[in-house]
């Protein structure tokens, strides 16, 4: 019972304490101990839990942003070149049939890379990403 | 001082506590304006506020006409007697007889609602209910922004403000009512009165309005629809702590004659200990919230109205050692259950459900282990588990969930609950009020930059 009453009277005409467990110091004492712990655990929480958003300061995943950029940026070089080359090629070789296609594919590493030639389209490059 | 002088004090210290503790709830609504507001998408802005802004108007009215009467009509009824009206003869007993001089103070032709130096009381005591009455309906307001047409609000509003929750209060928080009297129920902070029938109103009206367009993916995975002002919505929280202390403040009784505070069961108490109680519940709501959530701002601040909410119905008996370990734990459980309740497919835009009913719930509940034993009166059971848990599975599903389904479902099939899919996808400030809230700033960045308003080319999904 966390009542410190047993009678209606007794509760009504009070004069001091009327909180709950106001006769057993254990279980405030018990409270007590709970709050202490509630309390640390919020500081010692303040300083671990950590937004989504630092999560780029961790080595791992800065060493991740870094090769996938350089990959990109690698795969844009390499796409702007060969892409110059077969313009340069369909422009010299006017005696290509215009309604030939031509499908060419590349494989680089985990980067997969198809060229189709339309007759009357621009080269068009797709890029999938296999990783 | 001659003694007609001091009776006088009396009154008027009365009469100004409970105006000015009302004064102080209606920023509770200045919080829900600025919390649904922040909480809404651009394109919604105003529409949401003047939705919350109604439910002034549509509680207010009809608290007027009808609700003030439910409260003092319904106590008895139907376990110990009778609704008292007009038809009830004041002769069949002497609680009758009381009950029928509150009831006749309550109608909206009364002599004691309008300006009358014999009666100083009843006018400020229904400001406060009117107040506690739109507090409730509220609640509802921000779990249905951005979809649900403003009829159907006001409808609900005044089903939830005016009636169902009016008929808990009568029931559960009235020294008359039969959860009392027969139960022993005990709920101070209105924890299953208020907060717990509007939860859970809420969940049953969001069943039948749907998610908002884009919530759910294809495969129906929640999608984060932000708040476009989140420090408004925080302070708009902050607002309301503010509010609830005035709230909660306004549960006290004192009135000429008593020689103590106590609650409006009668059991002695003190406003200091709810000072003390609400700030401790609070705080540690707070940081029951901040860790459960890993510090997300939304929920970290709901926290502290979960906190309170947790603690409300024992909140004038609890020592504030006790207050601390259950609000928190009430406010780290809460985040928990938002993201079950939108794993479930419901989108509770400002996780109502959570906050008010599930910690509404909880927290009216507590009392039967936490204040277990507490005699209240001569003849009324004393604190107890079961007498905690009947009236509050009552509250939350009978006056709360099946009204607010049962309701909805009926607005829904006659076409009233929901804007068209195209005023949604639009927005409701331009679709519905013709003006934006930011007119300066260009709010289709939302579907360019950052949330999708409208389905994916070629998705075959129904949103």
């Amino acid at each position: 019972m966390s009542s410190p009453f047993k009678t209606p009277q007794e509760f009504l005409e009070v004069k001091g304490p009327l909180y709950t467990f106001a006769n057993s110091s254990f279980w405030l004492t018990l409270f007590l101990v709970f709050t202490v712990l509630i309390f640390f655990w919020f500081i010692y929480a303040s300083y671990k839990i950590k937004s989504k958003s630092n999560s780029d300061s961790d080595p791992a995943v800065m060493s991740v942003l870094i090769l996938t950029g350089f990959l990109s940026l690698a795969q844009s070089v390499y796409i702007s070149g060969t892409t110059a080359i077969e313009a340069y090629l369909q422009k010299n070789k006017s005696q290509v049939s215009m309604q030939r296609k031509t499908r060419t594919t590349k494989v680089a590493g985990k980067t997969k890379i198809t060229r189709r030639y339309g007759a009357r389209r621009s080269p068009q490059t797709r890029v999938v990403d296999r990783g | 001082m001659n003694p007609e002088a001091q009776e006088f004090l009396g009154t008027f210290v009365s009469e100004s506590y409970y105006y000015w503790a009302s004064v102080f709830m209606l920023l509770i609504h200045a919080g829900f304006l600025a919390y649904e507001g922040g909480a809404s998408r651009c394109k919604n802005v105003l529409a949401t506020m003047v939705k919350n802004l109604l439910t002034l108007s549509s509680v207010g009215l009809s608290f007027f006409l009808f609700g003030w009467w439910v409260y003092n009509g319904f106590p008895l009824f139907p376990v110990a007697g009778g609704i008292i009206g007009p038809w009830t003869n004041p002769e069949t007993s002497e609680l009758v007889a009381e009950l029928k001089g509150l009831a006749d103070a309550s109608y909206p032709w009364s002599e004691a609602m309008g300006p009358n130096t014999a009666d100083n009381l009843t006018g400020v005591f229904f400001f406060a209910f009117a107040l506690f009455a739109m507090t409730t309906a509220s609640i509802l307001s921000g779990a249905v922004i951005e979809r649900i047409k403003v009829g159907a609000y006001i409808i609900l509003s005044i089903i939830l403000g005016s009636f169902t929750w009016v008929v808990a209060a009568s029931w559960g928080w009235h020294y008359t009512g039969w959860f009392f009297t027969a139960l022993g129920y005990h709920d101070f902070g209105c924890s299953a009165i208020v907060h717990g029938i509007s939860g859970f109103f809420a969940l049953g009206v969001l069943i039948n309005l749907g998610p908002r367009v884009g919530k759910f993916d294809e495969r129906g995975r929640p999608r984060a629809i932000l708040p476009h002002n989140l420090p408004l919505t925080m302070l708009g929280l902050m607002l309301i702590f503010v509010g609830f202390y005035a709230f909660l403040a306004a549960c006290v009784i004192f009135v000429p004659g008593q020689t103590v505070e106590t609650t409006i069961y009668g059991t002695p108490m003190t406003l200091a200990s709810i000072g003390v109680n609400t700030t401790l519940a609070l705080a540690a709501g707070i940081v029951g919230a901040y860790i459960s959530s890993k510090s997300e701002p939304f929920f970290t601040i709901s926290g502290g109205l979960a906190g309170i909410i947790t603690v409300g119905a024992g909140l004038d008996l609890y020592h504030p050692l006790i207050v601390i370990p259950l609000a928190f734990a009430g406010a780290f459980i809460m985040p928990k259950v938002a993201a079950a309740v939108e794993r479930a497919g419901i989108d509770d835009a400002v996780g109502a459900f959570a906050v008010h009913g599930f910690c509404g719930m909880v927290g009216a509940i507590l009392p039967g282990f936490f204040a277990y034993g507490y005699p209240q009166a001569e003849g009324i059971p004393v604190i107890n588990p079961i007498g905690q848990i009947i009236p509050t599975l009552i509250c939350i599903v009978i006056l709360g969930f099946i009204p607010g389904y049962g309701v909805s479902f009926v607005l829904k099939k006659l076409g009233l609950l929901r804007v068209s899919r195209a005023e949604e996808i639009e927005g409701l400030d331009l679709a519905d009020m013709g003006v934006e809230g930011y007119p300066e700033y260009n709010t289709a960045w939302q579907s360019e930059n950052g949330i999708r308003t409208t389905p994916p080319v070629g998705s075959s999904i129904n949103y």
